[in-house]
């Protein structure tokens, strides 16, 4: 199991970079390859040219901005982030979530923006992106661009980034952040807009995953919460992954939620039906064939279901909402 | 029955070091200590030599073109591209062969010479993703990997045979069809004109269907008069019980070097193999050369399990290409090519019926099996369809008893052993058979248990099943001694059986909602060795160093120490003096090799009795040397002195030194063969403690006991660990094990994709026990009363693990959710060629008859609606005839 | 396709090579250095057998490629016991019978090998998260956590 032949560059400027991706047709740009380089393995991808980010300067950092949103760099490896412990106060979901990914020995060189670009719909770091409501960072020849996370998955492997843009770094608005309802997507524009009221709020997060074997999960719930002082929920988010041919949000789940009231599993698990069932009829209409991949094809998905989880992870979907709302609760108190 | 030794933890293992066994004339015994492994510092410093480590000068490596189709006729294979690249050293297909390709052995095959055999290399159609079709050799893997890309293989594809049921179906379409059969002229297996004869033969298979169907052969095993009993039987019930295709899966894939030495006309060959003479003599037969032009060497071996217990083609071609290329030739197997390239095992249908009486008595068990052995007669396809039948019954009475046993083909890799072949398959069957009567009736497992074990005033019971094989028949071998249900009595003390139960009630009072908790048992008999002879030698240097050799061939389980023990006890020398290289045959005129548990049993057997012959063989020496007759020579801890313990001793030195012109060998060395006279039958129970989560169906495995009777412990240790591996094996097995394929016959694991389990997969708590309830000292033993433990760990711990689960789902509370549809019953399905007139009794669909337990698996068991009779122990009515075929009104239901 | 120059440093000795880009680091170790106790079990990262220490983190050598680690310091289990005497990491799996066939171990010796290098003492769930990234199928991993269970401290008082 070798890949096939291919060129290697290491600019050292991110326009280098895009240079680099625009010359050569069907390039990929190399963060950590924990997902590349096994698919390259297989020859399931044989792209001529690798570009790689390690020599260029700024991506490796974890930044914060006053409004206390996270700028997470291309080259940030999962295990920065796991001994990052002001993490896991700040966005606890993304603390909880990065723990789970992989081994121990692929965080090491695996990032959060690869595992983002990967889109692997069976994995957890695509639907952290939604659960948290990132913004992906991307620049190509025409520029940069901020792709929200409903905007950034295409199906299987397949992203909004263009074969010629590179995952800059993803944008994380703060876990206080509280999005009106009335404004359900999470368009890059209204990110930040809602109420904020940092400081007053208690976080919580929780990724609650049905793994019979500790390294490989079929599928999974993702929830974030704040709540207020007096125990109302001011803010609700939750992804599943392992459901469907992309992440899915719960959004009637968090309505639910958002409504406050004892935490119903089989109203959460009807809500969580309608959820999944709408997301794989958006899927239907997704186009087949090449859009932007720059993540790699294959998934995770556990032997016997298929990218989308098969008829299992949707029938426990709803199961897995509700313990990822419960114990994000509980972890917000 | 004598005490068991928990083996708590290394700890306790440390305690019982040397000298604690038991001393002969002051000096310690080692056999029978902890003593740590002469392997394993060169493994733990990287020093290990793996097949993928070698580099001859000038080797290449060769990488293997598959099949990318289940089943099509081989059109076109094109090797030009490849051929023309600069990099190419060679490239070959089926054509090239003069004569063809090479074929398999099908040993487990119903008659020799099969036309079901497989070519090394596809010569006009391919029957499993997979299979080899061309073969590309370069400097390097990456090149030849490269270089397999450009080769062009052009299929048409035939209609797919892609599960057992698919394959029985009536007019499936068959793999190996008769020449009149097949479309578009006959079978392409030109190079096997002298088979061409057995192709039109039928009778190889006795009255199983004519070579039209997919059938490779049919086995019977038959104890007393079933049909009678079953229609004699209070009560009865059916039920399909079914193991999915599973793997042994080691962490070393296959591999070879193959080096033709010219000038000598001699092949060397480094492969890990579980049968150095048996590969040799395969090699060279595939090759047209003497047994002797072939030396086979063991490197060492990263796990085997049974995948390495046979030839493949690869072995064959990478010869081959030796001997044409005049120089080094490497090949390994990566794990993408493992999973359809290396033999898969289990997969098998049961289709039961049992009569048994109001109190559990188990009376009559008819078994209808199908064993899915892939699309090839390959060396061992059929070795789970022949050894599962007869080993049912297990340690249980059941006084009449038959099963048919169909070997079926498929589109898919081939099948062949893996740990706990037929025995692990045959317990999970039949250990839930006792656990579904138990329920019937309303009594305790454990307690259904002891009221059909076989006891100990019984043994050796047997032979009392007949094996009946396309080509004769065979008693199946007497179980020897034990205590069974004394070994049930102390493990269900030791574990607290009654605590276990009681935790079960309070946790279903106090926490309805929580996970289910189950416990399940599993009792086992693990046949130690297939009855085939060991052969060791012994050789003294002129330094007093002993050298070992036999015909075993390791893969992990510590066969340089165990046997280092054991000849240190022998000749009474220190275990440093002992050195053991196996797996060379140059060394060693033949030997079966390691499988069956057989190592320590028989081989072990070969060790001692060879070395008690060096000690005859030196005696007349040393009697020599110290000037007194044999009948004065003692062997003393120091080498040789006299009986009345004057004079000088001699050291082992001495001796070897003077030994040359007394032996006629030229060396003081000796030779034995074990011939084993029957099969020790090891036995035990496993506990398995779980809980489910009602949620998910997630199955997580709390606790595990292993007590076993495995005779007389060489290693406490290195026993334990081969018990801890065999669970590991049994909560992958029973959990989520699996080698799914498609509706059209292609393999759904990915490149790393078989499902093995992590350390977090484990239970927490992992407990070993042995009793040394000494096997009596049969005649034939080799003087030892050593039973194998190789496999108990898999063949108990699945069944363990799976009544389990049972258990927990059987103790679910509350209403049942919403129905489902009912589960196809047995021998009433769709496809059901395997149909049988369904005795009524029908075993509701939310009962554990499926492994592995996966979590989608068990979600749908939460989900089917229980029969009222689950998990309610009553009473039940008298046996009256009019009831005899409707034990339980919920039962029969459906 | 052009080969790339790398520099790399392995159990102390740098070497200067010139490799193709698609060559990893752990055929890189195999193949051009001879140090083939770094074993390749999947190639696809899931197994752990190929774990060497990159610049002191656990990494698996089939997912890093050769010119990544240019530059970089790499430790391989041949590097652990230098002085000639067995670590004590190795010593604790040789105690407690923490390997069999012994193809997984190396990697095993390398990620515990880093744990207790942290300058943190690692819990038993640091302990079991960190060798659920190694595939072992003789062991059942009763006797591996025993052993790393050694290293920590002692052992829970009674394990029943």
């Amino acid at each position: 199991m070798k890949p096939a032949p291919f060129d290697y560059r290491s600019p050292a400027t991110l326009d280098d970079v895009v240079t680099a991706l625009a010359e050569q047709p069907g390039a990929r740009v190399l963060a950590g390859g924990q997902s590349l380089l096994p698919a390259l393995a297989r020859r399931a991808l044989r792209p001529p040219l690798l570009v790689d980010l390690r020599a260029v300067p700024g991506l490796d950092r974890i930044d914060r901005t006053s409004q206390a949103t996270l700028f997470i760099g291309a080259r940030v490896t999962q295990r920065q982030i796991e001994r990052d412990h002001a993490l896991a106060g700040e966005c606890p979901l993304l603390a909880e979530t990065i723990r789970r990914v992989g081994h121990p020995q692929t965080r090491t060189r695996g990032t959060l923006v690869g595992g983002l670009a990967h889109a692997d719909p069976a994995a957890e770091l695509p639907a952290l992106l939604v659960a948290l409501d990132g913004v992906v960072h991307a620049r190509g020849p025409r520029g940069d661009r901020r792709i929200g996370a409903d905007a950034f998955y295409l199906g299987p492997g397949r992203t909004a980034l263009a074969p010629d843009e590179v995952a800059v770094a993803v944008e994380i608005p703060s876990a206080t952040t509280t999005p009106s309802p009335a404004v359900p997507t999470g368009t890059p524009g209204d990110a930040g807009g809602g109420t904020d009221d940092t400081g007053d709020l208690a976080v919580g997060g929780a990724c609650v995953e049905v793994a019979p074997r500790a390294t490989v999960a079929l599928c999974g719930a993702l929830a974030t919460v704040a709540r207020r002082a007096d125990g109302t929920v001011a803010a609700a988010r939750i992804a599943l992954f392992g459901v469907a041919a992309r992440p899915v949000r719960a959004r009637r789940a968090e309505r639910a939620v958002l409504d406050g009231g004892p935490l119903d599993p089989a109203l959460i698990a009807l809500l969580t039906r309608e959820d999944l069932d709408a997301a794989r009829a958006a899927d239907a209409e997704l186009p087949d064939g090449e859009g932007g991949t720059n993540g790699a094809s294959g998934t995770n998905g556990a032997a016997g279901a298929g990218a989308d989880g098969g008829d299992y992870c949707r029938e426990v979907a709803g199961e897995l909402v509700h313990r990822a709302i419960d114990r994000a609760l509980v972890a917000a108190r | 029955m004598t005490t068991l030794r928990p083996d708590a933890g290394t700890a306790g293992v440390t305690r019982s070091a040397a000298g604690t066994r038991g001393e002969t004339g002051g000096r310690p015994t080692v056999v029978g200590t902890p003593a740590r492994r002469r392997e394993d510092d060169r493994l733990l410093r990287g020093r290990g030599r793996f097949v993928a480590d070698l580099r001859l000068p000038g080797q290449a490596q060769a990488v293997f073109v598959r099949s990318t189709e289940p089943h099509a006729l081989l059109r076109a294979v094109d090797v030009s591209a490849a051929r023309g690249d600069r990099r190419a050293v060679a490239v070959l297909s089926a054509a090239d062969f003069p004569g063809g390709p090479p074929l398999l052995p099908s040993a487990s095959g119903p008659v020799p010479g099969l036309p079901t055999a497989q070519p090394a290399l596809a010569t006009d159609r391919v029957r499993y993703v997979g299979e080899p079709v061309a073969v590309v050799v370069a400097a390097d893997r990456y090149a030849a990997e490269d270089l397999a890309d450009l080769v062009r293989v052009d299929y048409a594809p035939l209609p797919v045979v892609a599960d057992l049921d698919a394959a029985l179906r009536p007019g499936a379409p068959t793999l190996h069809p008769r020449a009149a059969d097949q479309p578009g002229g006959p079978p392409g297996t030109p190079a096997r004109g002298d088979d061409g004869a057995a192709r039109d033969d039928s009778a190889g298979r006795g009255s199983a269907p004519g070579w039209g169907d997919n059938v490779e052969q049919v086995v019977r095993a038959v104890r007393g008069d079933v049909t009678a009993a079953l229609a004699a039987a209070p009560l009865t019930f059916s039920v399909r019980l079914s193991i999915a295709r599973q793997a042994g899966a080691p962490m070393e894939t296959r591999g070879v070097v193959a080096d033709w030495d010219r000038a000598a006309g001699r092949l060397t060959v480094w492969t890990p193999t579980q049968i150095p003479h048996g590969m040799r003599d395969a090699v060279a037969a595939a090759l047209g050369l003497p047994a002797d032009a072939v030396r086979v060497v063991l490197p060492d071996v990263g796990g085997a399990f049974g995948t390495k217990m046979q030839p493949y083609p690869e072995e064959f071609v990478v010869a081959w290409l030796s001997r044409l290329l005049g120089r080094p030739v490497g090949w390994v197997e990566d794990r993408a090519e493992h999973t359809v390239a290396t033999v898969h095992g289990r997969d098998q249908h049961h289709d039961v019926e049992v009569g048994h009486d109001a109190s559990g008595r188990i009376l009559a068990i008819r078994d209808r099996m199908a064993s899915d052995i892939g699309a090839y007669s390959f060396t061992n396809a059929a070795v789970e369809a022949i050894a599962t039948p007869a080993a049912v019954p297990g340690l249980y009475r059941v006084p009449a008893y038959a099963a048919e046993s169909l070997a079926v083909f498929t589109n898919k890799t081939p099948a062949g052993p893996f740990r706990g072949v037929g025995a692990a398959p045959a317990t999970f069957v039949m250990e839930r058979i006792v656990d579904l009567v138990a329920a019937q009736v309303g009594v305790d497992p454990a307690e259904v248990r002891l009221r059909n074990l076989i006891g100990p005033d019984e043994l050796p019971y047997g032979p009392r099943t007949t094996l009946h094989l396309t080509q004769g028949s065979m008693p199946w071998p007497p179980h020897d001694s034990g205590d069974y249900p004394g070994l049930l009595r102390r493990a269900l003390d030791l574990v607290g059986y009654r605590d276990l139960r009681r935790e079960q009630a309070q946790r279903r009072a106090s926490d309805p909602a929580g996970p289910l908790f189950g416990v399940g048992l599993g009792m086992f008999v693990e046949p130690s060795g297939d009855g085939k002879p060991e052969l060791a030698r012994l050789r003294v240097d002129e330094y007093g160093v002993v050298e070992v050799a036999a015909g075993l061939a390791p893969s992990g389980q510590g066969h340089e120490t165990m046997l280092a023990q054991i000849v240190a006890d022998e000749l009474r020398i220190p275990l440093d003096d002992v050195v053991v290289r196996l797996g060379d045959t140059d060394r060693l005129r033949w030997g079966a090799g390691t499988m069956a548990s057989r190592s320590a049993a028989v081989g072990g057997g070969a060790v001692r009795l060879a070395a008690r012959a060096l000690v005859e063989r030196a005696v007349p020496v040393a009697a020599r040397l110290l000037g007194v007759p044999a009948s004065a020579v003692a062997l003393t801890e120091h080498g040789f002195g006299r009986t009345d313990g004057t004079g000088a001793a001699l050291d082992w030195a001495s001796v070897a030194q003077a030994a040359g012109p007394t032996t006629g060998t030229g060396e003081l060395a000796a030779e034995a063969e074990f011939r084993p006279a029957g099969i020790p039958f090891g036995y035990g129970v496993h506990v398995s403690v779980v809980e489910v989560d009602p949620g998910t169906g997630v199955v997580t495995a709390l606790r595990h006991r292993a007590f076993d009777d495995c005779g007389t412990v060489l290693n406490p240790m290195m026993l334990a660990g081969q018990v801890h591996g065999g669970i590991g094996f049994a909560i992958g097995n029973a959990l989520f094990e699996e080698l799914p394929y498609t509706d059209d016959g292609f393999p759904l694991a990915g490149a790393a994709g078989y499902p093995l389990p992590t350390v977090s997969s484990m239970p927490a708590d992992v407990w070993v026990a042995h009793a040394q309830a000494p096997a009596p000292p049969a005649a034939g033993r080799g003087g030892g009363d050593v039973k194998g433990a190789g496999e108990g760990g898999v063949i108990g711990g699945t069944a363990a693990i799976a009544n389990a689960v049972a258990d927990a789902l059987a103790h679910r509370p509350g209403p049942p959710p919403a129905r489902t549809p009912a589960r196809t019953p047995a021998g009433t399905g769709a496809g059901g060629t395997l149909a049988f007139p369904s005795l009524p009794g029908i075993v509701g669909p939310e009962a554990v008859t499926r492994i592995p337990l996966t979590p989608p698996e068990v979600l749908r068991l939460l989900r089917a609606q229980p029969s009222p009779a689950t998990g309610v122990p009553a009473a039940y009515p008298a046996n009256t005839p009019d009831r005899r075929h409707a034990p339980n009104p919920g039962l029969s239901r459906g | 396709m052009s080969e790339h120059p790398v520099e790399v440093t392995v159990n102390g000795t740098r070497h200067r090579l010139d490799v193709p880009a698609r060559l990893s680091l752990a055929d890189l170790l195999r193949e051009h250095l001879g140090l083939t106790g770094t074993h390749l079990g999947c190639e696809q990262g899931r197994c752990g057998s190929c774990t060497v220490l990159l610049s002191g983190e656990p990494v698996r050598g089939c997912l890093v490629l050769a010119v990544q680690a240019d530059g970089a310091e790499v430790t391989t289990v041949e590097g652990v016991a230098a002085d000639g005497t067995l670590d004590r990491v190795q010593s604790a799996l040789r105690e407690h019978h923490g390997l069999q066939c012994g193809f997984c171990t190396p990697g095993i010796v390398l990620t515990l090998r880093h744990l207790l290098d942290l300058p943190a003492p690692p819990g038993r769930d640091d302990l079991v998260a960190a060798l659920d990234g190694h595939l072992c199928r003789c062991t059942g991993y009763v006797n591996i956590l025993r052993a790393a269970e050694s290293l920590i401290g002692p052992a829970p008082s009674e394990r029943s």
